[in-house]
């Protein structure tokens, strides 16, 4: 008989309930007969079904139904505990079960339904890759989500500027929320957590309802929503759905899929994110090399060509594309200006002040030439000053500079050096490598009425070297400085085989000083060397032709002596040393044909130098490849290249053909008077 | 072959380069000429007083006595070098590598440890 609860009809029962309900009779029945069994079902709304109708009992076994309220009573008058626990075990295996496969049925159902999404997910990421457009993209995705439940809205808002802005939503929806209009939610989600909540007014009671925003999910039934967040893990955005209807509730699975979704919104705006960081690198890499372009052309002059008495070469490098060294020429009738400078700091900004400056003095000589005559460099530098001087304290930079002229009619450097790293000059004429050195400050540092202008004698063979502190502050790994020393070093090495192969020396030892290291500050330098037989024309020439043997040498030095007698005795010594190692250099590379491929020398003798020009058939010299020698004895070989380049005050080398041209001059030293 | 004059004198042998001449045309020689001087060690002075002339194969040739007595224990001095002799070791700076004296008595005193270097 039913008790004092309500008899439901199975029919309202859920289907998992009306299996188990089944399952439950069918297992009993039989045993009903014969033990009086009564067996009753109760829902977890209170309702009862009867399921097999025994005598109630006072005190029935009762199990308990799973995560519901629902239960199974069992009322039986067992004979004996064994018979009691057996019929227990059996309801309690039944029971066991049915919730297993309660529980696989929810599993499938979630596996299908994530199944669905991420198909979903795949279609939208293909778009993206097709369209590259993050809001359609995003527009789709929340589209294809709140598409996977009838009556589902669903709104994807970003943060900008502490607003919450929406980005993409299928409702319309205020443009300046807040976090606080959210209510609970927002705060939840702006711990990184997802907020979940069904019932009526769920929407009213946890989000905030503010006057004059009619925000739609305030009459919500079901609530959810998720953290967007940056690859800072901050949280930038939320994800918001919600359900007006009780059709559905949001369930963890529901939680689960909604994660999911706002991982790949939070992936699909990193990724547009990274894809506009790119392109803005693009264009900022573009823009850097159109002004490491213009910066070639316009801060950096080209070494004038075709003085007679001077061979000028300069090189610049700058560590950022773009630096803020400036070098120019200017020839005059007389003379060339050479000017170099060095603007503090790197990169495009220095480049410019670079720039101005260097206008600057080109609008400072043109206005002083009006006048009528070449203007000197401490006017250029007064003129240019004065009108940059202000104008770099304002900027808060400064610029060393030096401007020096090369005056061929007075034989003489006249220059101005503010706070550059000063002239290196060697001369082959005494052997020193000395520094000239101005005591001005750098423009910029503060107003200065008045410049100072210094003068030296320039000599045949002198080769002056203006450069920026970048090269001599070139470090190595440990961080030693490539310092003056190695430089004078290049210098007197190097300086005899003309400018443009010292200055590649300077950059190779440079870069080898550096061991794969990267170059930390602008390096620019400029070689101007004076012709060791400028203004000397040869009072006497001799030709002669040797057998290409080194059993010859002897007869060459004869040749040579006799050809050049009377010349101080150093410079024949220095002569003799650099002539009979080319000799030597030629037999030994060039003695397959003695007799047809002789050895042609020529001497000329002017007051002021000696050259000799010596022509042969061989293979090409290249002096850049050849080894340094070995001092400290190590090596029997190697020394004869070396010899040659400090001997001779100028070397020249030329192919005609596979003719090997060797010119070598020397300055006529002076003996010194006896006292 | 080169006719070099061999002198022993109490353990130190002197040898005198003959020629104005130590350079490509004979360095080869020179170097044939010496070895048999070098191979037992000891202390040998190499006299250059009369060479006006030396490059760099003759420069290298000294260089190979240096390194070949060094080898053996023995050791290697120079005396008698000219003034452009003297520029071009010192041009490449070889004068750090040998020890070079002025006169022979100078060379023979220092390995006595009688006087001070040149």
């Amino acid at each position: 008989m039913p008790n004092d609860q309500s008899i439901a009809s199975e029919q309202a029962l859920t289907p998992s309930d009306a299996s188990l309900t089944h399952r439950l009779r069918q297992a009993f029945s039989s045993l009903s007969a014969l033990r009086n069994i009564r067996l009753e079902f109760r829902t977890g709304a209170g309702n009862s079904v009867l399921l097999l109708d025994g005598p109630a009992m006072p005190d029935p076994l009762q199990f308990r139904l799973g995560e519901s309220n629902g239960c199974v009573l069992l009322h039986e008058n067992a004979s004996s505990d064994t018979e009691r626990f057996l019929l227990k075990t059996a309801v309690g295996a039944i029971l066991d079960k049915a919730e297993v496969e309660k529980r696989e049925e929810l599993l499938l159902d979630e596996l299908g339904t994530n199944w669905e999404s991420l198909e979903a997910l795949y279609e939208i990421s293909t778009d993206v890759l097709r369209f590259g457009d993050v809001r359609n993209a995003l527009s789709r995705l929340i589209e294809r989500f709140a598409s996977l439940q009838d009556g589902m809205h669903a709104c994807l808002l970003l943060t900008r500027n502490g607003i919450l802005h929406p980005l993409a939503t299928g409702t319309p929806v205020p443009d300046d929320i807040s976090w606080d209009d959210l209510g609970a939610l927002g705060q939840t989600v702006q711990e990184s957590r997802t907020f979940l909540v069904n019932g009526r007014g769920a929407g009213r009671e946890h989000v905030a309802v503010v006057p004059g925003k009619v925000m739609p999910w305030t009459t919500a039934s079901s609530l959810a929503a998720a953290p967007i967040t940056s690859r800072r893990q901050t949280v930038i955005g939320l994800l918001l759905v919600w359900r007006d209807d009780s059709l559905f509730i949001f369930d963890a699975p529901f939680s689960r899929l909604l994660e999911a979704i706002t991982h790949q919104a939070s992936m699909l705006l990193e990724s547009d994110r990274l894809n506009r960081t790119m392109l803005e690198n693009d264009r900022l890499a573009k823009e850097i090399e159109i002004a490491s372009s213009i910066q070639q052309t316009l801060l950096l002059g080209h070494a004038p060509v075709g003085i007679s008495w001077l061979r000028i070469s300069s090189v610049s490098a700058a560590s950022q594309q773009i630096d803020g060294d400036f070098v120019d020429f200017l020839k005059h009738d007389n003379s060339v200006d050479v000017f170099i400078g060095d603007v503090m700091g790197k990169g495009i900004g220095a480049a410019l002040v670079g720039a101005a400056t260097k206008s600057q003095f080109l609008r400072a000589i043109a206005n002083l030439a009006i006048q009528g005559k070449v203007p000197s460099p401490v006017d250029i530098i007064s003129r240019a000053a004065s009108r940059l001087g202000e104008r770099l304290i304002e900027l808060e930079r400064f610029v060393t500079l030096c401007y020096a002229r090369f005056d061929s009619v007075r034989r003489c450097i006249d220059f101005v050096d503010c706070g550059h790293t000063g002239i290196l000059v060697h001369r082959k004429h005494t052997g020193e490598t000395f520094f000239l050195r101005g005591e001005d400050l750098p423009l910029g540092i503060y107003m200065v009425d008045e410049w100072h202008q210094h003068s030296a004698p320039v000599m045949p063979g002198d080769t002056f070297l203006l450069f920026s502190d970048g090269v001599t502050e070139t470090k190595d790994p440990a961080g030693e400085l490539f310092g003056d020393e190695r430089l004078i070093e290049c210098l007197e090495s190097w300086s005899s085989l003309g400018p443009d192969i010292l200055l590649k020396q300077i950059c190779s030892q440079a870069e080898e000083f550096r061991s794969g290291g990267p170059q930390t500050d602008d390096f620019s330098c400029i070689a101007i060397q004076v012709s060791a037989d400028a203004d000397d024309n040869p009072i006497a020439i001799q030709n002669g032709e040797f057998l290409c043997e080194t059993g010859e040498l002897p007869a060459f030095r004869g040749w040579l002596e006799a050809s050049l007698s009377g010349i101080e005795p150093e410079s024949m010594m220095r002569l003799e040393a650099a002539a009979c190692e080319i000799f030597v250099n030629c037999a030994v590379h060039g003695a397959a044909h003695t007799r047809e491929n002789p050895i042609c020398v020529r001497s000329f003798m002017g007051e002021k130098h000696v050259r000799l020009e010596v022509r042969h058939q061989g293979p090409a010299f290249d002096p850049l490849a050849i080894p340094p020698p070995s001092f400290d004895g190590s090596r029997d070989g190697g020394f004869g290249t070396f010899i040659v380049m400090r001997s001779a005050d100028e070397l020249r080398y030329c192919r005609d053909g596979e003719i090997n041209l060797i010119s070598i001059t020397i300055i006529r030293r002076k003996a010194p008077e006896a006292t | 072959m080169m006719n070099l004059s061999i002198e022993d004198t109490e353990g130190i042998r002197l040898v005198t380069v003959p020629g104005e001449t130590l350079d490509a045309s004979n360095a080869k020689d020179f170097k044939a000429a010496l070895m048999p001087s070098l191979v037992t060690g000891g202390k040998v002075i190499l006299d250059l007083s009369k060479l006006k002339f030396v490059d760099s194969s003759g420069l290298g040739a000294m260089l190979s006595a240096l390194r070949q007595l060094n080898g053996v224990s023995g050791d290697l001095k120079l005396c008698g070098m000219n003034k452009p002799i003297r520029a071009l070791f010192e041009l490449v700076r070889m004068h750090r590598v040998f020890e070079i004296y002025n006169t022979r008595e100078e060379a023979v005193r220092s390995f006595r440890n009688e006087g001070p270097a040149a």
